[in-house]
């Protein structure tokens, strides 16, 4: 029942979560990098629970976050997140370490998720909601072709909605 | 692996589907949870629980079936192994209304033996609250004996042994 699904781009390659990404994810999520996406966590078992969760949206809808791993080494997670509180499935990325950040990592891990969406799922013109204060992730959908389409909340924060243009281009 | 769907003489259990998400929303946000993590401060949080519950399975391909009388769910029964548990765990968790009928003791015996016979795990044990006498019940229907006190996530714990496989003692319990 688990899927595994590998998607090579120029410099990384995507596949689906493994049980060892487990320490990766973790410290991720207990550090302020996770601001914005659920943390900083400090409890151990809440952090595995979440990790478990990823592997539960592969189970139940198909398709969920890739581990991004560069030369072997997992550097972050990307792909469709589409929980019941969400307006609809939103394409994400989460560098883990800001030492791999501004090497255009995102970019193109998210182009390939984007593009797998489409592929596989016919996905298309996906969302990314970001927070306002996130620069990075801003300056990240911008380069990927998106545009703001309105403001609203998830998870009682304010976002904003980027639609993303069509998964081809 | 395949998804297994387990039968009993009134129930049956399957993997867990988005469909069971108002039913087990309502288990985890209540109460009743008191003894397996909850209650749960609000939807998301109830959401990734159950999310992780459905990723058990993803990852590990055992975990915690939905136990389904006349099609409703009634409950969770199933085997979970997390990290800071010693051994896997025969576990149970049953919805509000359906108490008394003896449906965790009918599918938890169902999932001991398939445990016991297609994951060839065993004898199994089960964590239970010192003051969770409804299920500490139910071990002792099942034929499981408390054998030592521990902590779990920081809580007490009884360990309680199931029988194992080839235990004859308490046949009723293989019926």
């Amino acid at each position: 029942m688990k899927a595994h699904i590998s998607i090579a781009t120029d410099r990384l390659v995507l596949r689906t979560p493994e049980e060892e990404d487990f320490d990766a994810v973790a410290r991720f999520m207990a550090s302020q990098r996770a601001q914005f996406v659920g943390g900083p966590r400090t409890d151990r078992f809440d952090m595995w629970r979440g990790f478990l969760s990823q592997f539960g949206h592969w189970g139940l809808r198909g398709y969920g976050m890739f581990t991004i791993t560069r030369k072997g080494e997992v550097i972050g997670r990307t792909g469709l997140l589409n929980h019941v509180m969400w307006e609809e499935p939103e394409l994400t990325c989460h560098i883990f370490d800001a030492g791999e950040e501004g090497k255009g990592y995102a970019t193109e891990a998210m182009r390939a998720a984007r593009l797998w969406a489409w592929e596989a799922h016919g996905l298309n013109r996906l969302a990314s909601f970001v927070h306002p204060d996130n620069g990075a992730a801003q300056g990240v959908v911008l380069k990927l072709g998106a545009v703001p389409e309105r403001e609203t909340t998830l998870l009682g924060r304010p976002v904003h909605l980027w639609r993303h243009p069509e998964a081809r281009q | 692996m395949t998804k297994p769907v387990l039968h009993t003489e009134r129930l049956t259990l399957r993997l867990p589907l988005q469909a069971d998400w108002p039913a087990v929303r309502a288990f985890l946000c209540s109460e009743r949870s008191a003894y397996v993590g909850g209650p749960m401060e609000d939807e998301n949080a109830a959401w990734r629980a159950f999310l992780a519950s459905a990723g058990h399975w993803t990852m590990k391909g055992f975990g915690y079936f939905t136990v389904l009388h006349n099609d409703a769910p009634v409950g969770r029964v199933g085997i979970v192994e997390h990290p800071a548990w010693d051994e896997p765990e025969l576990g149970w968790q049953l919805f509000d209304g359906f108490e008394g009928q003896g449906y965790v003791t009918e599918a938890a015996t169902a999932v001991r033996d398939w445990a016991y016979g297609t994951l060839r795990m065993g004898p199994l044990i089960s964590y239970i609250h010192p003051d969770n006498i409804a299920s500490q019940r139910v071990a002792q229907r099942l034929g499981a004996q408390v054998e030592r006190e521990t902590t779990l996530l920081g809580g007490p714990a009884q360990v309680w042994r199931h029988p194992s496989d080839d235990d004859d003692g308490n046949p009723e319990a293989y019926a």
